[in-house]
């Protein structure tokens, strides 16, 4: 159960969100040696630690800011999962580590682990988005990546040299076609 | 009017005169796997939009961060994940540095100030170091031996994070969870801390009266003394840690 209760930390979001660059700064000049250390002690570079750390406050910023996440406990331990699942999740893919055992309830700190999780799974689920995505048509990946990127949708059409019903036609069948692989990966 | 899920884009789309729409959505209740499909499209095409959608402020976010990077980590690649940014000054590691300890200069006197007493108790009494464990080799056991060396070197939050993993994949391990009592106590989360250190205690483990003291530990960080005592005290004579828990008693 997540209490409902914001965390005073919830000004690091919000400073992510504002581009608070006194506040960011504080975030690295605090947080970032922790990650480094882990990194490092776990077969990461330098860059490794560097991207790891920069990539989980923008994964951060993208829930708080499209997902509404909102801080209810300390932003240091959940920092630290956020940066630890996904550099695990990364040395898997490099083929570095056994597949570990994944946290699906803990009496301790439930509220990092239950927000760390949110991030992660919504990480995940984006990461099967955009490998289905990949696998569509030329056709289909254009005309989703022109409508997603906002913009006129008449605008597109005329852009692609195809009728304005043609493309809302198009856009529909791609996107029905991309939710099935998707929801046949997310069932797999 | 009958529907399939073929239907589902025309409808998602909007292209359903309104008789249409209504009938539909008449049927939804009925169709789970419709409604699943819905909203999985939804989420499909939220999730794009804030991919391929332009975020001016994320953008201006990592040219925030880029000269930080550079100053807080190592290595020679300081092109950023996803895009290269433009601005951004490069601020000599040591500036950083000089910062970095003018603030912890002024944090460690206002501490001190604020509450000397209690506070350099707190911090010789806390005193702890893990042993290392022979390792069986379960993922567990690595975890463990990844949070031993952690908590030696005083990295308490990487250290509370591994020793949670371990605690909940083995809930009667008392060892890995007196230890992340205490790595919380660190990070100042007490009402946490004082958590395990209760159900330690209570639970009449090996570490029920190390807990004991350390819950002491708990109080006497927010100097709460009185609650402090009322713990030592707790302690019996012939326990271990009874020699120390007098000699605390006494300072406070």
């Amino acid at each position: 159960m997540i209490s409902p209760l914001i965390h005073k930390d919830h000004r690091y979001l919000q400073a992510l969100l504002d581009n608070d660059q006194r506040v960011v700064s504080e975030i690295y000049d605090q947080y970032a040696g922790t990650i480094r250390r882990y990194i490092l002690a776990n077969s990461g570079t330098e860059d490794d630690a560097a991207d790891i750390f920069q990539e989980s406050l923008i994964d951060i910023y993208n829930q708080a800011k499209y997902k509404a996440l909102q801080l209810t406990c300390p932003f240091e331990p959940f920092l630290v999962l956020v940066c630890k699942r996904k550099w695990l999740n990364e040395l898997k893919k490099r083929g570095r580590q056994p597949v570990t055992k994944e946290i699906d309830d803990v009496s301790i700190g439930e509220d990092v682990f239950a927000l760390a999780e949110q991030v992660k799974g919504q990480q995940h689920k984006m990461e099967v988005f955009l490998q289905c995505f990949e696998k569509l048509g030329d056709t289909c990946k254009e005309i989703i990546r022109k409508c997603m990127e906002g913009g006129d949708q008449e605008k597109i059409a005329a852009q692609l040299k195809v009728t304005y019903g043609y493309l809302r036609k198009k856009k529909s069948e791609c996107m029905a076609s991309l939710t099935q692989m998707v929801q046949q990966r997310l069932h797999q | 009017m009958t529907f399939t899920k073929e239907d589902i884009p025309r409808y998602l789309d909007g292209d359903m005169s309104p008789d249409e729409e209504a009938a539909f959505e008449k049927a939804l209740p009925d169709n789970p796997e419709w409604q699943e499909l819905i909203a999985l499209q939804q989420e499909v095409e939220t999730g794009l939009q804030q991919h391929f959608g332009a975020d001016e402020t994320r953008e201006q976010l990592k040219a925030t961060m880029q000269p930080l990077r550079q100053a807080h980590f190592g290595g020679g690649n300081d092109q950023q994940p996803g895009e290269a940014t433009k601005s951004g000054r490069v601020v000599p590691f040591r500036k950083y540095l000089s910062v970095a300890v003018a603030v912890a200069a002024v944090l460690i006197v206002g501490v001190w100030l604020w509450n000397p007493s209690s506070d350099k108790l707190y911090e010789k009494y806390a005193i702890a170091q893990m042993d290392s464990q022979t390792e069986r080799g379960s993922h567990a056991d690595s975890v463990l031996a990844a949070a031993t060396i952690a908590f030696n070197s005083k990295d308490y939050v990487v250290a509370a994070v591994d020793l949670a993993e371990v605690v909940q994949q083995q809930p009667n391990n008392t060892y890995a969870a007196f230890y992340l009592g205490v790595a919380l106590l660190h990070t100042d989360q007490l009402t946490q801390a004082r958590v395990i250190f209760e159900k330690l205690i209570r639970g009449g483990s090996a570490f029920k009266y190390d807990a004991t003291f350390y819950q002491a530990l708990s109080f006497l960080k927010e100097n709460d003394k009185e609650t402090a005592k009322d713990w030592l005290e707790k302690i019996p004579a012939d326990a271990p840690q009874y020699a120390k828990a007098q000699e605390l008693m006494k300072k406070l």
